[in-house]
């Protein structure tokens, strides 16, 4: 064994927890190695040293302290365990908090929409709703336009010009 | 007189039954190591005693899940070393601060007890020179790294097996013995001028 290999077992060599085997190698160097036989001596001083650090008591009301902690914790926890067994009914109204508020987001009258309200409209306002619509609505609503159907066909005369 | 027989483990295993005596023999079995070890650590007491009934807290908590698969000593120690590395390390500016602005011969809490009448006409020199010994030793376990740290009050005080303390600091033995070989060897150079000094005869601080 070298030094280096010695700083594992030193301590162990100052504690006595060397094993018989560990024991025996630390010795053997220990025998021809002055600097690490002063260094078990100094470790030993050292071990020495940190045995006269002082100690405190735990203070009195540390148990108690300890005890209410735990009461308060206990109750907390019976709190909890109260609610507990109820799983299913808390998902069940929480579902139904959802439902309602699912419900109650949605509009009151359905027939509020613009394109069911045609009925009542006036003509003008139907115009600026069929401008309003997107191209191909747009073309639907503009061929069954009843005011349409007596102006004369606009695209004859150009196909015709076309076929001469 | 069976209660007191009973191992760790066995108590252990009644807590998690829900025997709240057990428990506390437990407690009383442990408290004041756990406490001196986190006071070593922290050195403030009210926080030491704070951190300790976390400790305390925490196995009552695990109580039902707890199996000895390790010893219990091992597992206390192991919440303890956490928490005390935890609070060091949120605390390490705080404390600079205070140690700066504190005057020396004062501990961080005020800690040191006044000395009484007899005291000061018995030997007032042999007591500053007694406390300044104290100190010394006090201030070079508290400037080692916290992990160097827990490592030499765990080994010197709690006797747990250097397995056991590497697990509760959560590496492996062989760096388990160079951290203490390490910390010792910090130790052996700050506390040079006491290595090699008999303890002066006396009353000792604690």
């Amino acid at each position: 064994m070298d030094c280096g290999k010695m700083e594992k077992y030193i301590l162990g060599y100052v504690d006595g927890r060397l094993e018989a085997g560990e024991l025996r190698k630390a010795e053997a160097h220990l025998a021809g190695c002055a600097e690490c036989g002063k260094r078990v001596e100094e470790f030993r001083a050292v071990s020495g040293l940190l045995g006269e650090m002082p100690k405190i008591m735990p203070s009195e009301g540390f148990d108690a302290r300890l005890q209410a902690r735990i009461a308060a914790e206990a109750a907390r926890k019976s709190w909890w365990a109260w609610l507990a067994p109820a799983p299913r009914v808390a998902f069940a109204a929480a579902l139904l908090a959802l439902l309602c508020v699912w419900v109650g987001s949605r509009p009151k009258d359905a027939d509020s929409y613009p394109h069911s309200a045609g009925a009542e409209m006036g003509a003008e306002d139907q115009l600026r709703m069929v401008k309003d619509l997107p191209v191909l609505e747009d073309f639907d609503v503009l061929e069954s336009f009843e005011p349409l159907a007596d102006l004369p066909p606009a695209v004859a005369p150009a196909v015709q010009a076309e076929g001469n | 007189m069976w209660a007191m027989a009973q191992t760790d483990v066995q108590l252990m295993l009644e807590v998690k039954a829900g025997d709240e005596q057990s428990f506390a023999l437990l407690l009383h079995r442990y408290r004041s190591p756990v406490i001196n070890f986190l006071y070593r650590m922290v050195r403030n007491r009210a926080q030491a005693e704070d951190l300790a009934q976390e400790v305390f807290l925490r196995v009552y908590r695990a109580r039902g899940g707890y199996e000895p698969s390790a010893k219990f000593s091992t597992w206390l120690f192991r919440i303890a070393t956490n928490l005390a590395l935890n609070a060091v390390r949120d605390t390490r500016h705080q404390k600079q601060e205070i140690s700066i602005e504190q005057p020396a011969g004062e501990s961080e809490e005020g800690e040191e007890r006044p000395l009484d009448v007899e005291e000061r006409s018995a030997n007032i020199e042999q007591h500053l020179v007694e406390e300044a010994r104290s100190r010394m030793i006090r201030e070079a376990v508290e400037r080692l790294p916290e992990k160097q740290r827990a490592a030499v009050l765990l080994h010197k005080y709690e006797e747990l097996s250097y397995g056991e303390i590497a697990r509760s600091l959560r590496c492996s033995e062989s760096a388990l013995k160079s951290l203490l070989f390490r910390a010792y060897e910090t130790l052996r150079v700050e506390l040079a001028p006491l290595v090699g000094q008999t303890k002066p005869e006396g009353k000792m601080p604690g």
